[in-house]
């Protein structure tokens, strides 16, 4: 990791000298580097020896991909901070965060050099996620169901994480296993949200406002109470909502574990190794039990 | 061959040289599966599973007979069936391998076992996924008859449980399908390694020479 992030800071380095102050501000701080992890673990899962410069440039740039979602998400949730710091419209205004938006995609891109199976990934996952924030905006305040919500993050994370695992094998072995990740990693911040976490980078208020399907509430507007609020938020108070969702918890929590043992039996089946999914699958199961 | 031996190993392979008694062994794979099927479509009882007709032990003879006859093939080929020129797998002039007999149907043999246990591993699969799901289905049918038209919520809720029992079988048979072909894979992996060429010998060197 301490590589990457070296790789991260010289990347900086050459970029322009407009945007630097803010790229810096979007990457020198703060990263979990938890999607390259995902890329490295799930290499070691299917071949032994040192990492090599493809993998390695492949991390750097779902780095790059990654941050882009974050600056793009804050402005649409009007999140005025990320982990504690104003995030980059807030700092550098719309414009700047949305023009080097554009400029980490396309240097994205040109760091992938010839890896054209890397690139069609990379293509892959950003029209994914265009089109998952499109269907997860479209289906707001809506008594939707937990397969719904299964289907909204498997397109948002699950995407993103299956093709880390993609990145990572370079066989496709791993991509159910990559969905898998980012759907657990989906409802871990779901229900680490609802508990008032901080631990996962957002807070659960803008989703609850804007009446988004989490795990939490896909189980809580079963209660035709909840949903009358969840669909119409004049009909009541968004913290008695929020009730609704805390009683839920328990039940979103065996979830994740459910998704969490398909995810292990998942790296059993078709992993040589699958010591460092099975790592990752524990490691984003904490992230709602802080 | 024993009594014993021929309750569990069946008719086929008895009295039979082990590439016939493997043939045969096939035979009674594909019989017993075309009994199942028959059964499926008319003989089973009303309401019942048209498997739950056929014991266990029917239908897994033929795969133990199968496994039978693979294992007198193996035996064979360390044997050389003791007769000149029968051998599975005997040494070329040149000292390169011969494929023979044995070598096409061991792999044969492995890849059938493979498909009839994938196949037995998606049935119980099934079986846990409806078992596990009983509750829901048994809600579905029976709140309507019982209460009369369900209520909104009531069946949203089902609906999301009926989806989820889908997608899990759906789920099921792309896992079982995907773990099908890598086994194959490995095996089509072993049988390249039986009958890949010997590599040129030391003394070989190419005659050109790349462009400058």
């Amino acid at each position: 990791m301490a590589h990457l992030r070296e790789r991260i800071a010289r990347w900086i380095e050459g970029c322009s000298d407009e945007l630097r102050e803010a790229l810096e501000w979007q990457f020198l701080t703060g990263s979990k580097y938890f999607r390259p992890l995902t890329i490295f673990s799930c290499y070691r899962a299917v071949r032994e020896g040192p990492i090599p410069e493809q993998i390695m440039q492949s991390a750097l740039v779902i780095e790059l991909f990654h941050n882009v979602s974050l600056i793009i998400d804050d402005i649409v949730d009007r999140s005025p901070t990320r982990r504690g710091r104003a995030t980059m419209h807030t700092k550098f205004g719309e414009l700047s965060a949305l023009m080097t938006s554009g400029y980490i995609v396309a240097e994205g891109y040109l760091q992938m050099k010839d890896d054209l199976a890397g690139i069609a990934l990379f293509s892959e996952l950003m029209k994914r996620l265009g089109v998952a924030e499109c269907m997860q905006w479209r289906l707001r305040r809506q008594p939707l169901g937990v397969e719904d919500w299964r289907k909204i993050a498997g397109e948002d994370t699950g995407s993103m994480f299956e093709v880390c695992a993609c990145l990572g094998d370079r066989s496709g072995k791993l991509r159910t296993f990559g969905g898998l990740l980012g759907l657990l990693y989906h409802g871990c911040d779901d229900v680490g949200d609802v508990k008032g976490l901080a631990a996962l980078g957002g807070g659960g208020e803008e989703d609850l406002r804007d009446g988004i399907l989490t795990l939490p509430a896909a189980l809580a507007i079963r209660d035709p109470a909840a949903a009358k609020i969840f669909c119409d938020p004049e009909a009541g108070n968004l913290a008695e909502l929020g009730g609704y969702f805390v009683a839920k918890l328990p039940e979103a929590e065996a979830y994740l574990d459910k998704i969490a043992e398909e995810g292990r039996t998942e790296a059993r089946s078709f992993a040589v190794d699958p010591a460092p999914l099975i790592a990752l699958i524990e490691q984003t199961r904490q992230l709602s039990r802080y | 061959m024993s009594n014993a031996e021929d309750v569990f190993f069946g008719p086929g392979r008895s009295g039979h040289d082990p590439v016939t008694g493997f043939f045969m062994a096939m035979r009674d794979a594909w019989l017993t599966g075309a009994g199942i099927k028959e059964n499926g479509n008319g003989q089973s009882m009303p309401g019942g599973n048209p498997g739950a007709a056929l014991p266990a032990s029917v239908v897994l003879r033929p795969m133990i007979s199968a496994l039978g006859a693979m294992a007198d093939l193996a035996a064979a080929s360390r044997q050389g069936f003791g007769q000149p020129g029968a051998g599975p797998a005997h040494p070329s002039p040149g000292g390169g391998h011969e494929p023979a007999a044995a070598d096409f149907l061991l792999p044969m043999g492995q890849a059938m076992m493979i498909a009839a246990n994938r196949s037995v591993s998606y049935w119980l699969g099934l079986a846990q996924i409806f078992e596990s799901h009983q509750a829901t289905l048994v809600q579905a049918i029976g709140v309507k008859a019982v209460d009369g038209p369900v209520a909104g919520s009531e069946r949203l809720v089902t609906a999301d449980a009926l989806r989820a029992l889908l997608r899990e079988v759906g789920n099921l048979a792309t896992r079982e399908a995907r773990l099908l072909q890598n086994e194959l894979s490995a095996l089509d992996e072993s049988l390249v390694q039986i009958f890949q060429k010997p590599e040129p010998s030391g003394s070989y060197r190419r005659r050109w020479r790349a462009k400058v």
